[in-house]
């Protein structure tokens, strides 16, 4: 197995990220580091959980699995100067309820969560809980990019030889897998909701909701039209 | 029909579809004595039970309250064309209703005499005049709110009655807007609405909540299962069915219509009889089961000698824009729908393309999630971006005018089909050349617009097949029974007692929101089918 540490990995990341700008500078020099990617186990022979399935769990996740989940939920709505994020809202134990009353995601998360854990013992030796938050914010970027070879029709030969470059790059090379990119894609979407459905983000946004049952109750007072 | 229940049963009138058409025709026809079984795909909603808008969430959950039927192939289609055709709509009692954000305006004058005026489309067999007492009398049904006096649209045609209930009051994103517009001379005024500013029918005023596509969990919007079905239930001779799916209209040897026969919700085959026939399922719907009505007297699809139906199928060329400003909008507040501009609405001699547009303004679906799930991303900017975005947005969305073609239309899928075995329907419609020069006036007045009332970026969203939501044309109206496939008084041509009660009557689409006007020609039709019934001509 090749292995890259995490200098390496970001030095590649910057080359190609200029190279896809100007595709046919790439040419035949670049070679596909063969790796060896951890699979995730197949659909179907995961083994059955019960929620709070033991001890050391918390409803649907292991421990170990939580950290993880709160580590990513962080890089996707985190506390900054700007506002509150996910960790004062407890996003991570909301989506252990969710996924735990929710039979479609638990296999989702359970192989998404190994899939990310693969990429990041590979590119750092540990798994994702346990990087830093910049190595985290790396990692998660890789695979956010590599979900962005996925989706539309490519609308043009050069779109489609940038397409597959960078298909080999992130999915050959840096060893993101379609299981790490959809579980990543529907964490997005399951975080975002959790924290945007919170009364502390709600308030950080100057939104009152929501409208039932009395509807919006204090008067509108800052429309500028009407202090006009 | 190998499986049909062995004991006949028969009414004076069976209605297929229970939306802004079938529904109003439902009480006017109960509470003119007649007996009626109306046949609904869809299930009946308990908004108080359904409806999620008072869950945290809800701005993510209300798209699952619509869209799950209880087998998810029921709603299949196919599309042609370019660009396909996005085809949505409610099956429930109440219908589209349910979802729609109750824009109610009336036609205009110069939409029912287009080929006249403007020498495209054609003209309807009926005036505006003839339909006015009909607007009227739907618009107090429902407690339509609108404005009046200097507050009202120069534009709109005249009326024998004012609006049952007052306008609503602008809201901060209109006001913001309409600076705008008065700096380009437009016009932008509240729009008629059928969401009552008071307490009307019964129900509750509107409470502003600001939710009303996603189900009006009060019941201050006045969708047709909280209006005219409580009524048309009160007679005691209406019956809804629902989750039945009718697959065929049966004629007796005299060449009238004599049954329907119908899935219920297990699978299991039941015919119904009947005098007369509402078929209103909407301008998809109605021509699909009459195209699987086909026999030998009908080789081609019931009522369809001209060859016209599901011909002509029309949608509204919607093309939006949303926008930023720096100022704090609160766009959630009061009604998603927050007024319109006509000032396009008429052909201009100067233009490259005949007939116009209405604009409006969409309030909606601008609550914190709603945003962070439209806005791709993640992490530190996303914030960023979403403290920028929340509150100071707001959309404007068109109803522009597409003519009738030909060979947009709907049809059976000769290979698909749906969760009983139906051929689902396929869908054809383009934007042709008068519509896509529309389309580009539209954008570039959109752009003036948000531009003069200072926004700090927009976005455009351009049109595509399907997405107004409204569909009308495919069993046109007029008096050739060779061009047309109802008469004036939404009858068949072919089969004097099958009546067509939805959209798919409309000869041209004009620019406005369509369900005002389904529902008065649903209430002239019934008015019609009850002299009938007296007459003893059915």
């Amino acid at each position: 197995m090749n292995k890259i540490n995490r200098r390496a990995f970001m030095k590649k990341a910057i080359y190609l990220g200029a190279g896809l700008i100007a595709v046919g500078g790439l040419g035949g020099g670049w070679k596909v580091v063969e790796r060896t990617v951890v699979q995730p186990e197949a659909p179907g022979n995961s083994p059955k959980r019960e929620p709070g399935h033991s001890q050391d769990s918390a409803q649907w996740f292991t421990f170990a699995e939580l950290a993880t989940i709160k580590a990513l939920a962080s890089v996707i709505v985190p506390s900054d100067g700007n506002g509150p994020g996910a960790a004062e809202v407890d996003v991570a134990g909301q989506i252990d309820r969710l996924v735990a009353g929710t039979p479609r995601r638990q296999e989702l998360y359970r192989v998404g969560m190994a899939a990310i854990n693969g990429v990041a013992v590979q590119q750092y030796q540990r798994e994702f809980a346990e990087l830093s938050v910049k190595e985290q914010l790396e990692l998660f970027s890789v695979v956010d990019g590599a979900s962005q070879v996925m989706g539309k029709e490519p609308v043009s030969i050069l779109d489609k030889a940038s397409r597959k470059i960078r298909f080999l790059y992130y999915y050959r090379w840096l060893g993101v897998t379609p299981a790490a990119v959809g579980f990543c894609n529907s964490l997005v979407l399951d975080v975002k909701e959790k924290f945007y459905s919170s009364q502390l983000a709600w308030t950080w946004l100057g939104y009152e909701g929501p409208p039932f049952p009395l509807g919006y109750l204090s008067k509108p007072d800052k429309c500028p039209i009407l202090k006009a | 029909m190998a499986n049909l229940q062995p004991i006949k049963e028969q009414v004076d009138v069976v209605i297929i579809g229970c939306g802004a058409g079938g529904g109003v025709c439902a009480k006017e026809l109960g509470e003119a004595g007649l007996s009626v079984v109306v046949l609904e795909v869809g299930k009946r909603f308990n908004p108080t039970i359904d409806y999620q808008t008072d869950k945290a969430n809800f701005a993510a959950k209300w798209w699952e309250v619509f869209n799950k039927p209880e087998d998810s192939r029921r709603d299949h289609y196919t599309s042609g064309g370019a660009q396909g055709f996005h085809y949505w709509r409610v099956k429930g009692v109440g219908g589209s209703t349910l979802a729609y954000w109750a824009v109610t305006p009336r036609f205009h004058e110069s939409d029912f005499r287009t080929r006249t005026e403007d020498g495209v489309g054609e003209d309807w067999p009926l005036t505006y005049q003839d339909l006015e007492p009909y607007y009227t009398r739907v618009e107090y049904e429902l407690g339509v709110s609108g404005p009046s006096g200097s507050e009202a649209s120069p534009f709109e045609p005249p009326r024998s009655k004012p609006f049952p209930t007052p306008a609503h009051e602008i809201s901060c994103p209109t006001r913001v807007l309409q600076r705008g517009a008065a700096k380009l001379g437009l016009h932008l005024v509240q729009c008629p609405l059928a969401i009552p500013t008071r307490s009307w029918g019964g129900r509750a005023a509107c409470i502003g909540a600001g939710v009303c596509g996603l189900g009006c969990k009060v019941r201050a919007k006045s969708s047709i299962d909280v209006t005219y079905i409580p009524k048309a239930e009160a007679t005691g001779r209406v019956e809804i069915r629902t989750l039945c799916q009718a697959r065929e209209i049966t004629v007796g040897e005299g060449g009238k219509a004599r049954s329907v026969v119908y899935f219920d919700s297990t699978g299991q085959e039941h015919e119904i009889f009947a005098r007369a026939f509402v078929v209103a399922g909407n301008a998809v719907e109605t021509p699909r089961l009459l195209l699987m009505s086909a026999s030998s007297r009908f080789p081609n699809g019931l009522a369809n000698s001209s060859g016209l139906v599901g011909k002509y199928f029309m949608d509204h060329l919607n093309v939006s824009m949303s926008a930023v400003f720096s100022e704090w909008l609160e766009p959630w507040r009061g009604p998603m729908a927050g007024g319109h501009l006509e000032d396009f609405y008429a052909t201009d001699k100067r233009n490259s393309f005949a007939r116009g547009w209405t604009t409006e303004v969409n309030n909606g679906h601008q609550w914190p999630l709603a945003v962070a799930l439209g806005e791709r991303g993640w992490g530190a900017e996303h914030k960023r971006q979403m403290k920028r975005l929340v509150g100071h947005g707001v959309g404007l969305a068109t109803v522009g005018e597409q003519l009738p073609d030909i060979r947009n239309q709907v049809m059976l899928d000769p290979a698909q089909k749906d969760h009983l075995g139906l051929p689902v329907p396929r869908i054809i419609n383009e934007p042709r050349d008068n519509d896509q020069a529309m389309c580009k006036a539209i954008e570039q007045h959109l752009h003036a617009l948000l531009s003069a009332s200072g926004a700090t970026e927009v976005s455009l969203t351009e049109y595509g097949p399907g997405r107004s939501l409204h569909y009308m044309g495919s069993c046109r109206m007029g008096k050739d029974p060779r061009t047309a496939v109802v008469n004036p008084w939404c009858a068949t041509h072919d089969v004097s007692n099958l009546f067509i009660g939805d959209g798919s009557v409309f000869v041209t689409g004009a620019a406005v929101n369509p369900t005002l006007t389904i529902a008065a020609l649903a209430t002239r039709t019934s008015e019609h089918i009850v002299m009938a019934f007296k007459r003893g001509e059915i």
